[in-house]
Formats: structure tokens, C-alpha cells, sequence
């Protein structure tokens, strides 16, 4: 008889990072691991991991649970090991070792090119004030006033996930 | 009286055991020598006095106790209970794989340990029970058992010597599974073994038998979330014409051992006849073809278009099956090619045959086997030796690991002892101290007493 499961899609196409795991000698290190969700997002620009230590929980018989490490390459980008909190999504997919070589050739993301602006338009209320005195100690007011944009909060939030080691 | 029995039945079975073996030395093929297996080293390797036991039978159950009360057991005892496995009976095997079952998911077998992987084989090779063994190392979700090279070189050498062709490629599909044929004696014996498997039965005997379409009515079955049937085509390859053909790929591209072209181009083109992968084989034709020396046996060439005649084309209008309802076998149906990408090889096959033909490209006296044979003979002895040599200094690795590890769990065991003794004495000092202070301690004891027994009844009233 046929079976028909009643529930929400999926948002995952791929195995757990631990079922594959399992399954290879010395737990996969060394092998390259990628999410198909960063792959459908970015297919250009690869975003993978090179296992460096896998610890799976190994009395979790649905093999979904466990910590690894991996070298991080994010949007071609080589990004230092990172522990891998995701595991246990079945999101994961093993690129065999003789496409390793294709796989990894990859378009680098400059991540400068979308930093975060350094000055922003002056609001309307403080341009006047600030026109009004430069006027007043006679300096040469400019048309239009920027002033610093200080983002600290997601600077360091940006630069804590994807900190360059 | 019954234990005398036993002893005697299982003293009968031995006999039995060692004359099996003995009548197979004689007269059937080794590919490895006798030196590969380091029977000496391992002797003196098992007279270790950490693996002598007075009763491995007891040992086991304890062993198997512990796994069901606690679902822990330690690593080493695991190891230790291993090297016993030459001596169990028929009635004991089920018993023993069932332990190593729930040893795999138990915490402490992690790191996997070759040592242990190498003491069951052997245990199961003695023991004559290489069916269950082989059933263990093909089984890696529930047993979790990636045996060293060496160890799988043993196996397979056991296999090939009992000429069950058929086995000795399981544990080959095992190694293209790890994509490891790193090892020069492994990837030999698994070209050996493959080949003569690819030849002795039929491609269709191989095929998995079709499943017939469920018409009955649905079953709803509720989920939190569908779960995407994934079909990666390595891990999840269940058709066996599939896994010896990935196998017989990866052993086309092995770096490992010098394989002549001809058998390279053999192997790659008969294999990815056999995986489907029409396009990289027509590939590898044209190559062939383009090229000024390269020619292609006629027997690969013959598998090839054998396997793209009979494979079965999907009408590419068909619609998918929808998500909630489809399985692993719809997505593999899916890979098939349709009926213009069919004819589209067929009439690019007829074109490289043409061309081959014309070009006189085409080899007719290729002896697939014959070629195997020789070619494994003649380069197998020479990488003999490092194994030999790395196996002897894995058993002194392994002794000296296996100590570390008994020392530290002795030590491990010695200091909660100790802690328990202490804890025993101090609580022990504190009822002599209340024996002796119960005047002075009164108002401290009463309300210990209170808050002992509000602890077990919360609902607990006292009245003035």
C-alpha cells in the first residue's frame, strides 16, 4: 500500500553531516561537506567544509546528532576551522574525492565590496544647525553635510561569523 | 557432566572447522603468501597476558549485561573480548554480533578501533563464519566495522582463495564506498575479485528485481515535516550491477598500481556501462578513438552497448510523483535516461564503433581475465612486504595502546573507588559526631530531619 505523509514541504534536500559520517573510515575527515541550501543560494561562489574532527553522538541510532570541525571556505573564501553547529540538518552532501579538485575551483566573494557604508546623508534638523554654524565662524558651508556612520554592532557581528583567521 | 559435553561438541566442531580449512589450503588459488598474514606475529601478539581470560563466556555476558542495563561498556573490554571470537560455537555468533550491534552505539566505541575490526575478522575467519562477518562489514550503519587495509586484504584474500567471487566483490564495493584504493594490494585484489565476479555471472542476475506499483489504497501517515527522499548514488546504491560498476570505475582512475591502459580503458568503459553512465563512457570512446595508440577491448565494448540496449528508457512526459507520496526508487526512476537521450547514445555508440572499427581499434583477442590474472600476479608480491612490515608494527602498537588504555582504566576505577571509601568515612564520622554532639546539635538535627522528610512528601504539614 502506498504511503502518503501529511505534513509541511521540506526545507532540506541532503543526509545529516553524522549519517555520512558514519559511514566513512575515520569518520570522513578530510572529506569536503557542503549545504545544499548555501549551494542553491550561491552556486558560483562554493561554500564547503574540509573536516577536520567529527565527534558524533554515537548512541543517537537516527545518526543526527554530534560536533564537528571543519576548514570553513565561504563563498570561496577560506575562513580558518569553524565548529560546525548544523550538523544534524539533513542538508549535507559528501563530494566524492575525484571531483574535490573541480569542486573546489570557485569564484572568491570580495566581502569590502558590500561593507558597511562609512558616512551616511546628515539628518535635515542637524544640517541646518550645522550650516548655521559654519556660517556663523565664516567657513565655506558645503552643499550637502554626510557624517560618520558608526555601525559598531554589526560591524562586530559580521566580523565574530566571518572573521578572517 | 554438561559442561564436559560442551566442551566436547565444541572440541568436534573445531576438528571440523580446522579440516575445512585444511582441505581448502590444499587445493584451492592464494593470491597473498603466507607470510602476508604474519600468523607467528599474531600468535605472540595473542599471548599477551591482557587477553588471557579464564572464561570468555562469562566475559561475554558480562559484557552484554552491561550493554542492556547501562548501554555502556568500556572499549577495551570490547577489544579484549574480540581476540576470543576464534573459539565461539554456531549458537554463540548471533549472540556475539548482537553485543557488537549494540557496542556500535554505545559512546566508547568511538574512536573505531583497528585493532578490534582486525580481532573480529580473524576470529570470524577461524572460527569459519565468514558469511556472518562478511553480513557485519557490509552492514556499516548497525555494525560500524571499517576494517585497516590489511585486514580487508585477509578477507578478501580468504574469499577469493574460497573462489566465492561474489563475496570478495562486496567487500571490493566496500573500498570504492570509501573511495580508498590507496592501498596497492587492496585495489589488486578488488580488480581481482570484481573481474572475475563481472565474468562469472550474469548482468542481469545482478539487477535488482522490479518493484511492483502499490495501487492499493493510500496510508496517511502524519509528520511534522515531509522528509525529501535524497538518493546520493554512492552510499545509497542498492543495485548491484551499479556497485560493481562505480567499483570497476574508481578502479579504472586507482593511482595506487601501475594498470595497463588497455585494462584501464576495459575497466572504465565496461563500468560505466554497467552504472549507467552512458555519457562518460561514449566519452571515453571518443577518446580512444581520437587517439593515436589507445584501443579498446571488444569485451568492454560488448558490455557497454549490452547494458545500453537492454536499459530501460522513462518517457520523459511522465509526470513526477508528488512529494508526499514519492520514495527513494521514484527519484533513482528519474535518473534513467529518456527514450531520445537512448537513441541519442545508441546512434553516437554506432557512430565510435564505426570509427573504431575503421581505425582497426578494436581488440578481438582481449582476454579480460587472463589479463587480470597476470597482471595481479605479477604485481601483487611486490607490495607484499610494507604491508607485512606495517601489520607486525600495528601489533605492537595495538599491544602497547591496549596496556595504556587498561592502566588508565584501572586507574580511572581505583580513584572512584577511593572516593566512595571517602565518602563512606565522612558520613560515617558525621553520625558519630551526632552520636556524641546530639545535645549541643539538637536544633540543627531537627531541622535536617524536616527538611529530609519535607524533601520525600512536599505536601507535609507540622503542627506546633
Amino acid at each position: 500500500m502506498p504511503i502518503r505523509y501529511i505534513g509541511r514541504d521540506p526545507f532540506f534536500k541532503g543526509k545529516s553531516l553524522f549519517e555520512i559520517s558514519r559511514q566513512l573510515r575515520d569518520f570522513g575527515v578530510g572529506r569536503i561537506v557542503y549545504q545544499t541550501s548555501e549551494a542553491d543560494k550561491w552556486p558560483n561562489q562554493k561554500t564547503y567544509y574540509r573536516l577536520t574532527k567529527v565527534v558524533p553522538d554515537m548512541t543517537c541510532k537516527e545518526t543526527f546528532y554530534g560536533t564537528a570541525w571543519g576548514q570553513l571556505v565561504f563563498r570561496g573564501k577560506e575562513m580558518g576551522v569553524k565548529q560546525i553547529d548544523v550538523g544534524h540538518q539533513l542538508d549535507w552532501v559528501l563530494v566524492p574525492k575525484h571531483e574535490e579538485k573541480d569542486f573546489c575551483q570557485t569564484e572568491v566573494y570580495d566581502i569590502d565590496i558590500n561593507s558597511l557604508p562609512k558616512t551616511i546623508p546628515c539628518p535635515p534638523l542637524l544640517e541646518m544647525a550645522l550650516k548655521r554654524d559654519m556660517k556663523a565662524s565664516k567657513q565655506n558651508v558645503p552643499t550637502k553635510i554626510e557624517i560618520p556612520f558608526y555601525a559598531e554592532e554589526f560591524a562586530n557581528a559580521i566580523s565574530r561569523r566571518w572573521e578572517v583567521k | 557432566m554438561a559442561s564436559s559435553l560442551r566442551l566436547f561438541q565444541r572440541v568436534v566442531k573445531q576438528i571440523h572447522c580446522y579440516q575445512r580449512n585444511a582441505v581448502s589450503l590444499v587445493c584451492k588459488r592464494h593470491l597473498l603468501s603466507e607470510a602476508y598474514s604474519c600468523k607467528e606475529a599474531w600468535k605472540k601478539y595473542c599471548e599477551d597476558p591482557l587477553l588471557s581470560k579464564e572464561s570468555p563466556t562469562d566475559f561475554a555476558y558480562q559484557i552484554r549485561d552491561r550493554l542492556e542495563k547501562s548501554g555502556h561498556v568500556s572499549a577495551v573490554d570490547v577489544n579484549i573480548l574480540a581476540h576470543y571470537f576464534h573459539s565461539m560455537d554456531e549458537e554463540e555468533i548471533e549472540f556475539m554480533e548482537d553485543i557488537l550491534s549494540k557496542f556500535n552505539f554505545c559512546q566508547s566505541s568511538y574512536p573505531r578501533n583497528d585493532c578490534t575490526s582486525h580481532a573480529i575478522a580473524m576470529g570470524f575467519l577461524t572460527a569459519g563464519h565468514s558469511k556472518s562477518l562478511l553480513n557485519m562489514l557490509t552492514d556499516t550503519k548497525n555494525y560500524g566495522i571499517i576494517p585497516h587495509h590489511i585486514t580487508l586484504n585477509m578477507i578478501l584474500d580468504w574469499f577469493i582463495k574460497q573462489e566465492e567471487y561474489g563475496n570478495a566483490a562486496k567487500l571490493a564495493y566496500g573500498s570504492m564506498l570509501q573511495e580508498d584504493f590507496s592501498n596497492p594490494v587492496n585495489t589488486l585484489l578488488s580488480l581481482h575479485a570484481t573481474v572475475h565476479h563481472l565474468l562469472q555471472s550474469k548482468i542481469e542476475d545482478l539487477a535488482s528485481p522490479p518493484k511492483e506499483k502499490d495501487t492499493g489504497e493510500e496510508v496517511w501517515v502524519k509528520v511534522k515535516y515531509i522528509k525529501f527522499p535524497y538518493y546520493d548514488d554512492h552510499f545509497d546504491i542498492r543495485d548491484e550491477r551499479f556497485l560493481l560498476g562505480k567499483t570497476l570505475m574508481l578502479l579504472a582512475d586507482a593511482q595506487s598500481v601501475p594498470v595497463p591502459s588497455q585494462l584501464r580503458i576495459a575497466l572504465k568503459v565496461t563500468g560505466s556501462g554497467l552504472f549507467h553512465k552512458f555519457p562518460q563512457g561514449l566519452a571515453c570512446l571518443n577518446s580512444v578513438a581520437s587517439s593515436d595508440d589507445a584501443s579498446v577491448p571488444e569485451v568492454a565494448l560488448n558490455y557497454f552497448s549490452d547494458c545500453l540496449e537492454k536499459v530501460e528508457a522513462r518517457d520523459p512526459n511522465e509526470p513526477e510523483v508528488e512529494l508526499a507520496l514519492r520514495t527513494i526508487d521514484d527519484v533513482i526512476h528519474r535518473l534513467l535516461p529518456t527514450t531520445d537521450e537512448k537513441q541519442k547514445y545508441l546512434s553516437e555508440l554506432a557512430q565510435v564503433k564505426e570509427s573504431l572499427e575503421a581505425k582497426g581499434k578494436i581488440l578481438k583477442d582481449f582476454d579480460f581475465k587472463q589479463s587480470v590474472v597476470n597482471f595481479v600476479s605479477q604485481t601483487l608480491s611486490s607490495y607484499e612486504n610494507a604491508d607485512i612490515s606495517t601489520l607486525k608494527s600495528l601489533f605492537n602498537q595495538w599491544t602497547e595502546e591496549r596496556k595504556q588504555e587498561v592502566n588508565r582504566e584501572i586507574e580511572e576505577f581505583q580513584k572512584n573507588t577511593r572516593i566512595e571509601e571517602m565518602k563512606k568515612q565522612v558520613k560515617e564520622l558525621q553520625e558519630q559526631e551526632e552520636l556524641l554532639r546530639y545535645f549541643d546539635l539538637e536544633e540543627k538535627l531537627r531541622l535536617k530531619f524536616l527538611d529530609e522528610d519535607r524533601a520525600t512528601d512536599k505536601g507535609l504539614t507540622i503542627s506546633k
